[in-house]
């Protein structure tokens, strides 16, 4: 690429960075004032403080992409404070409101800063702010139980994850179970031990929901649309009673609003076009969505200008991005281009593609969820995203633990407990074998140590008689018996998509597949069933 | 080999050390930069670890240690090559991988036996473009697990 390919090629980005934020921060301020009066008068709409978590989340992870970090670790700040708000660990007061709308401010002049190329102001008061306000979460701000439905006086709702409760609700927790108070758990499946004492899960995330929610959103964001650009526009919706997984609704929501907000501004024609070439003023959108086999298929299809591949071929050599040479260009090519980062065709007569990042973002979470984006198009006559997602992804509740160095996840329906133990708890059973057991409220757990089972150091095998320290286990239930297993520490519990490892060469007992966390870096999920199956030979 | 068609085939060129190396582009799924390889237990030495890509447990192969040439500390020029081939899908770590030719099948000669070690084994042929030599990759033989089985088994515990 020449210089000056290159250079416009990253000022292009970085365009496409100051548009989309600028719409987020737009949100943002929209939103904050319709918050504002319920200060006094919780609960906030739960779908107000979504919008604003998502805005805040979309600005954090593109200033991520583009390194604009101040930006970034505001929006990180600020997204914590709505994740308590929205779990209700915290109740939204006047303090909480004042940091938000100084919060937006700061971003939007650390953005502004940063597009004229100035130093960005100070954000350490406002990141003081936000600071102090989530540190005293655990003490005075708990919210009050959640306004609807009332549950019955002899229930105690638990709304954390039972290893997260502090003391005080830990304790609640205990009195209530003792009382025989019915309890249940919001969200969370209870640790096998908590289900024991009666526990129960009420109101579980249902794992499918009808796509018609998203759809209905849609609406909205093609009115706006329309009522801006002043097109007119027909949004045709179909399959709205079409199941999907949960999490990838939420997953989602943001490409698809992409795609209908590119297909409305960069899709159709001005109505005047239209009519000049014989089409009826009224532009059409469909939406539709149907199950075919195990995964759903979501379309998303206009009747607008189409793509001018020519164009876009001309414009991708010249970026470098495709070699000068290949004649050939597939839809699949296409497609590739268009959501090449930076690819993005703006000038007025040439509504040929979007917004680069957009279409870049739309791919990227299309494939996270393991499912796959096609694109057909005819000049003149319209275009057709095709999205193809999995019906249900694997999904379980996992702990994540660090192990002789490395991050592995647990899965949870299979934890019974995790304790501290002391020296004098783990006992030497068969020395040359190095068999341990560990004795804890009169019973008695093998003991797996995974640096041994996989082999990791190369002194695995003279380990142990280290027990001079306090350590921690995770008491599994395995198919065959219980065991502890020894671990650095516990790093979090959350849900983890299993991805199954499908290939011989990484098939190996132990191991049962592997996940990400959000970072990119796969973690492997540890196979309890052959943990406890299977003593290693030495 | 086959009848001699003169067939112009696309192929993505890539280098370990200063030896070019060509594979279909046709079995390439895509390439990305070296990043995140999470090290899995019990894997024969030349499986560097897995990646995620599009969602999928990938395998990195680590393709020095296949080929039984010193690592090197992987910088910003690596690639990793995500083959797909007969339902497997693959990552090949390589030195660096950036270009696309054309390679047209008269110009691809069997390999000759002075390559010694793989010979009939990894190479499929060998091609001469610009006055460069490519070895053309056998990526079936690459991915071949039965000279593997047998490490793998020792690793393993049968039940």
């Amino acid at each position: 690429m020449s210089t000056d390919a290159r250079a416009d090629f990253a000022s292009e980005f970085l365009d496409d960075y100051f548009a989309e934020c600028d719409e987020h921060l737009m949100t943002m301020r929209r939103v904050l004032l319709v918050i504002e009066p319920f200060v006094h008068q919780p609960p906030v709409d739960r779908s107000l403080l979504d919008a604003l978590f998502r805005s805040l989340h979309s600005i954090k992870g593109l200033s991520g992409m583009v390194g604009v970090s101040v930006a970034e670790e505001l929006a990180y700040q600020m997204e914590s404070y709505l994740r308590a708000l929205r779990r209700k660990q915290l109740a939204l007061t006047a303090e909480g409101m004042d940091a938000l709308i100084a919060g937006a401010r700061t971003l939007e002049s650390v953005i502004a800063a940063c597009r004229a190329q100035q130093p960005p102001p100070d954000t350490a008061p406002i990141l003081a702010q936000f600071a102090s306000i989530l540190g005293t979460s655990s003490e005075t701000q708990v919210a009050a139980e959640p306004a609807a439905p009332a549950p019955p006086a002899t229930t105690l709702t638990v709304t954390s994850t039972p290893l997260a409760l502090n003391e005080q609700e830990s304790a609640r927790l205990d009195t209530a179970l003792e009382d025989g108070m019915q309890t249940w758990c919001v969200e969370f499946t209870p640790a096998p031990a908590l289900a024991e004492r009666g526990v129960t899960v009420d109101g579980i995330r249902a794992r499918l929901q009808d796509i018609g929610t998203v759809f209905e959103r849609m609406r909205f964001v093609v009115h706006d649309l329309t009522r801006e650009s002043q097109k007119q526009v027909t949004l045709e919706l179909s399959g709205q009673e079409t199941e999907i997984d949960k999490l990838v609704v939420e997953q989602m929501m943001d490409p698809l609003m992409h795609l209908v907000r590119n297909a409305v501004s960069h899709g159709l024609e001005s109505t005047e076009e239209r009519v000049a070439q014989g089409k009826p003023p009224e532009a059409r959108i469909a939406l539709r969505a149907g199950a075919v086999g195990d995964a759903v298929l979501i379309e998303i299809e206009d009747d607008g200008q189409g793509i001018d591949t020519d164009r876009v071929l001309e414009r991708a050599r010249s970026l470098g991005l495709i070699d000068a040479a290949d004649l050939t260009l597939t839809t699949d090519t296409l497609l590739d281009i268009l959501c090449a980062p930076g690819f993005s065709t703006r000038e007025q007569a040439d509504r040929v593609s979007g917004r680069g990042v957009r279409m870049a973002v739309v791919k990227n979470a299309v494939e996270k969820l393991g499912g796959s984006l096609a694109l057909d198009t005819q000049i003149g006559q319209g275009t057709c995203f095709t999205i193809q997602l999995p019906l249900t992804l694997a999904i379980t509740d996992a702990l994540i633990v660090s192990a002789s160095g490395q991050t592995f996840a647990v899965p949870m329906p299979l934890v019974r407990e995790v304790i501290e133990v002391q020296p004098t708890q783990v006992t030497l059973v068969e020395k040359l074998a190095g068999n341990e057991i560990l004795s804890y409220r009169g019973g008695v757990w093998p003991i797996v140590r995974l640096a041994r089972y996989f082999g990791l150091t190369s002194d695995a095998a003279a380990q142990p008689d280290d027990t001079t320290e306090r350590a921690f286990y995770v008491l599994v239930v395995g198919e065959v018996k219980p065991v502890g297993i020894a671990i650095d520490r516990v790093l979090s519990q959350r849900e983890i998509v299993v991805r199954a490892t499908v290939d011989p060469l990484i098939q190996v007992p132990g191991i049962a597949g592997a996940t990400e966390l959000g970072d990119g870096r796969p973690i492997l999920i540890l196979d309890i069933a052959a943990l406890t199956r299977v003593k290693r030979k030495t | 080999m086959a009848e001699t068609r003169n067939i112009s085939e696309p192929f993505i060129l890539f280098n370990l050390g200063s030896t070019f190396y060509g594979v279909r582009s046709q079995v390439v799924q895509q390439l990305e930069m070296v990043e995140h390889i999470t090290p899995v237990p019990d894997v024969p030495p030349f499986v560097e670890g897995i990646v995620l890509s599009r969602g999928q447990v990938i395998p990195a192969i680590n393709l020095r240690v296949r080929f039984g040439f010193d690592k090197i500390p992987y910088d910003l020029r690596a690639r990793l090559v995500i083959i797909h081939n007969d339902e497997r899908t693959v990552g090949l770590i390589v030195d660096t991988a950036r270009e696309f030719v054309d390679i047209s099948s008269d110009t691809i000669q069997p390999p000759p036996e002075t390559i010694s070690g793989l010979s009939g084994r990894y190479l499929e042929g060998v091609a001469t473009l610009d006055n460069k030599l490519i070895l053309i990759l056998n990526v079936e033989e690459v991915l071949n697990l039965v000279d593997v089985v047998e490490a793998i088994e020792e690793y393993q515990d049968l039940e």
